[in-house]
């Protein structure tokens, strides 16, 4: 991840270095014409990545390399600290040659200081002014003449969304010769700093007005629009208001505007299988293909639509400036629970998916905040968990209103947040007792303008994103896919009845074997199977059930049947019915709360630099889910809830 | 004087005239590009006593109240 093209030591790269939000990973795209191949992960740059110069513009040697954004070379967080890092002792690079600063042209002011900074480590440099576009608009025309005096290197501007200015920038930036006497940032004291800023500011200042007249006036009017925008979306009242009702549009349309896309994926399946059965003999072959590939696959790629949205509702929301807004907002109720705003986007993205989301933590600078945020994390209802949840809702609502299914699915996600609450709350006290909190909690953070979405870009980038999940989760899916049919059709093949011979094959015996742990959670053997397949990726749990239960189907015509009507039909072995209320109700409480995914575990311990945080959090999570939902499906019947 | 915080009103302009001691907050605040005699205007106050947003030439800023009282303030008429 963090070399994106190749693995092996470059003898020396072009950094990309600048505040965040000023558009380095823009032209990071343009540069290596991989134009949204390093937005793997929703949110921020938070580790460099390598590439090198795109064809058209270049010697393929040539590499750039991204880096998070930061205000200065004394780093307060830990992305702070990669981009430091990555200009001094850079394992991937042998040498920075020098630095491309992107700075933003509507914050010339304060942007220049981190300039004047990399200016005394003596690093030859290449400024790059960003947001040409809208300055233009705004008739402002900057005389970056006086600028490249001032500074005695190339300034250049730059227009993100045409590229103009592109080619100049890749002239200067192979122009730049590495320098010997590069040193290390030396901290300005108070009087230092004071100077530094009325410096950046006069030079901004003439910067500005040199060409043009009025330029404050019309700097105004560019945030003139956010202004009033803020005065409702930040309300005290309206704000909050505003902000619940579009976190509800968001996770409303993950359901209802998927809805049509996934019946089309789910008709198509079952079209291919009845296809390919009038196209292949029966035999093994056949049954392979039908019931292990094609059916695990039509159980995975039917929630991709899901995915998707939720993908782009995020970057449509980030892409507005309204995300760090909303952070903003739940600053003070995050507060209360030992975490702060800047946890809001990490725990938004553990909704898509745990992994980038505690790898988005990063950016949070307090320690203990990171530490409960990537705690609470893998709590989050991840899109993996969203085919289970559909696929138990749908069982219990089938042919009834759709709004049951989507209230339920709002109260599934509601109930998520509220458990990682009570855990973020849990740890807070644990840690704040164990230790005196000598670590400053640091928010402090700057507001992007609004900026109206474009539509074409967003969708990209969603599309990328999501095509990358599907591509990280579509082996494992189709190795655990060919398992659970081998391990369910061998070692005796040849039995004609096939509930026999699942019952008497590998998996069989394996789901045989725990069906004293599952039994209590009103399960049985064959869900055993399928929680157990569920800890390669929890998704897998429903294509798995689609192959056990449709081999175990009575007959031919039971076996062409949705996995739903199987499981209304699948009994115990006392002729009782396995999937009722509360035995459904209690797998979707078991896969809210438990911690399934060994990729998870695995960057949680790479992450926290602890195998112990991570295990014990796997071990707590799974023992509480499990103890919890057999209370909850033996408490259900108790009362009289089959 | 005055510490920047909610009780100043939303809409009104403060200047800032001194830091309090040496800390983390400060340079960060010095980071952002405040300096003693940046002019704020308060934007906003966010919901639960949380941070409150201040803009100053085309930026806005959100300090928690712990970090913005490291500034202080005069109010300008």
């Amino acid at each position: 991840m963090r070399a994106s093209e190749d693995s092996s030591i470059v003898s020396s790269a072009v950094a990309l270095v600048g505040p965040p939000n000023a558009g380095k990973t823009t032209l990071y795209n343009w540069l290596t014409g991989s134009r949204f191949k390093t937005v793997n992960y929703p949110g921020a740059t938070v580790e460099y990545s390598l590439g090198h110069l795109a064809a058209h513009l270049g010697p393929a040697d040539f590499q750039v390399m991204d880096t998070p954004g930061t205000y200065s070379l004394h780093p307060k967080s830990s992305d702070e600290w990669v981009t430091v890092r990555s200009l001094y002792e850079n394992p991937d690079v042998e040498k920075i040659k020098g630095v491309v600063l992107v700075i933003d042209g509507t914050q010339l002011a304060r942007h220049l200081l981190l300039a004047l900074q990399l200016k005394e480590t003596g690093f030859p440099m290449v400024v790059v002014v960003t947001m040409a576009d809208l300055l233009r608009k705004e008739k402002v025309n900057l005389d970056l003449k006086f600028l490249q005096e001032k500074l005695d290197c190339p300034v250049l501007a730059f227009d993100g969304l045409l590229a103009g200015g592109l080619q100049d920038i890749v002239q200067k930036t192979k122009d730049i010769q590495s320098s010997a006497q590069v040193q290390n940032p030396i901290p300005w004291n108070f009087t230092e700093q004071e100077k530094k800023i009325q410096l950046a500011e006069e030079w901004a200042q003439q910067t500005l007005t040199n060409h043009t007249e009025q330029a404050a006036k019309k700097l105004d009017k560019i945030v003139e629009r956010t202004e009033a925008l803020d005065r409702f979306l930040l309300h005290p009242i309206f704000g909050v208001i505003a902000f619940l009702a579009i976190m509800t549009v968001l996770f409303s349309a993950v359901y209802w505007a998927a809805t049509p896309f996934m019946d089309f994926i789910e008709n198509s399946f079952v079209a291919a299988n009845e296809w390919l059965l009038t196209q292949i003999s029966a035999g093994l072959f056949a049954d392979f293909i039908t019931e292990g590939v094609v059916t695990s696959f039509a159980a995975f790629l039917v929630f991709v639509p899901q995915i998707f949205i939720l993908f782009f509702g995020m970057s449509f929301l980030e892409s507005t400036g309204y995300l760090a807004r909303a952070a903003t907002i739940i600053d003070r109720p995050f507060a209360a629970l030992g975490m702060s705003g800047r946890s809001f986007v990490p725990i938004l993205s553990g909704f898509a998916c745990a992994i980038p989301a505690i790898i988005a933590t990063r950016n949070i600078p307090s320690k203990k905040d990171r530490l409960i945020t990537s705690f609470v994390i893998p709590l989050m209802s991840c899109s993996a968990r969203l085919p289970v949840y559909a696929l138990c809702l749908s069982f219990l609502f089938k042919d009834e209103a759709p709004w049951k299914a989507g209230l339920s699915l709002a109260a599934l996600y509601l109930g998520s947040i509220v458990v990682g609450a009570l855990a973020a709350g849990v740890v807070n006290r644990i840690i704040s007792k164990t230790k005196r909190d000598s670590d400053v909690s640091l928010f402090m953070m700057e507001l992007p303008i609004y900026r109206r979405p474009s539509f074409r870009v967003n969708l990209r980038q969603s599309a990328t994103r999501t095509y990358s999940y599907i591509k990280r989760a579509g082996p494992i899916i189709f190795v655990f896919a060919v398992l659970v049919w081998v391990g369910s059709t061998f070692p005796n093949y040849d039995i004609e009845d096939s509930s026999q011979k699942l019952q008497s094959s590998y998996i069989g015996s394996m789901g045989h074997a725990i069906e004293p742990l599952v039994e209590p959670m009103g399960l049985d053997w064959r869900a055993g199977v399928g929680l157990i397949s569920a800890f390669a990726a929890r998704e897998v749990f429903v294509s798995s059930m689609a192959v056990t239960y449709s081999i175990t189907a009575e007959d031919e015509g039971e076996q062409q049947l949705g996995l739903i009507e199987q499981m209304k039909t699948a009994k115990h072995s006392d002729g009782t019915l396995v999937f009722t209320v509360s035995s459904v109700l209690g797998l979707m409480v078991f896969f809210l709360i438990a911690l399934q995914c060994m990729s998870t575990v695995a960057v949680q311990a790479r992450e926290m630099r602890s195998w112990k945080f991570a295990l014990t959090q796997l071990v707590a999570f799974n023992l509480f889910a499990y103890v919890l939902v057999v209370l909850l499906v033996q408490g259900l019947r108790f009362i009289g809830i089959s | 004087m005055t510490v920047l915080n909610r009780s100043l009103p939303i809409g009104s302009r403060v200047q800032v005239i001194g830091f309090s001691n040496e800390n983390l907050y400060r340079e960060r605040i010095h980071e952002m590009g405040i300096r003693v005699g940046t002019e704020l205007k308060i934007m906003a106050h966010m919901p639960f006593g949380g941070p409150i947003l201040v803009k100053f030439q085309t930026t806005f800023l959100a300090l928690r109240q712990l970090e913005a009282a490291c500034a202080q303030v005069k109010i300008l008429p």
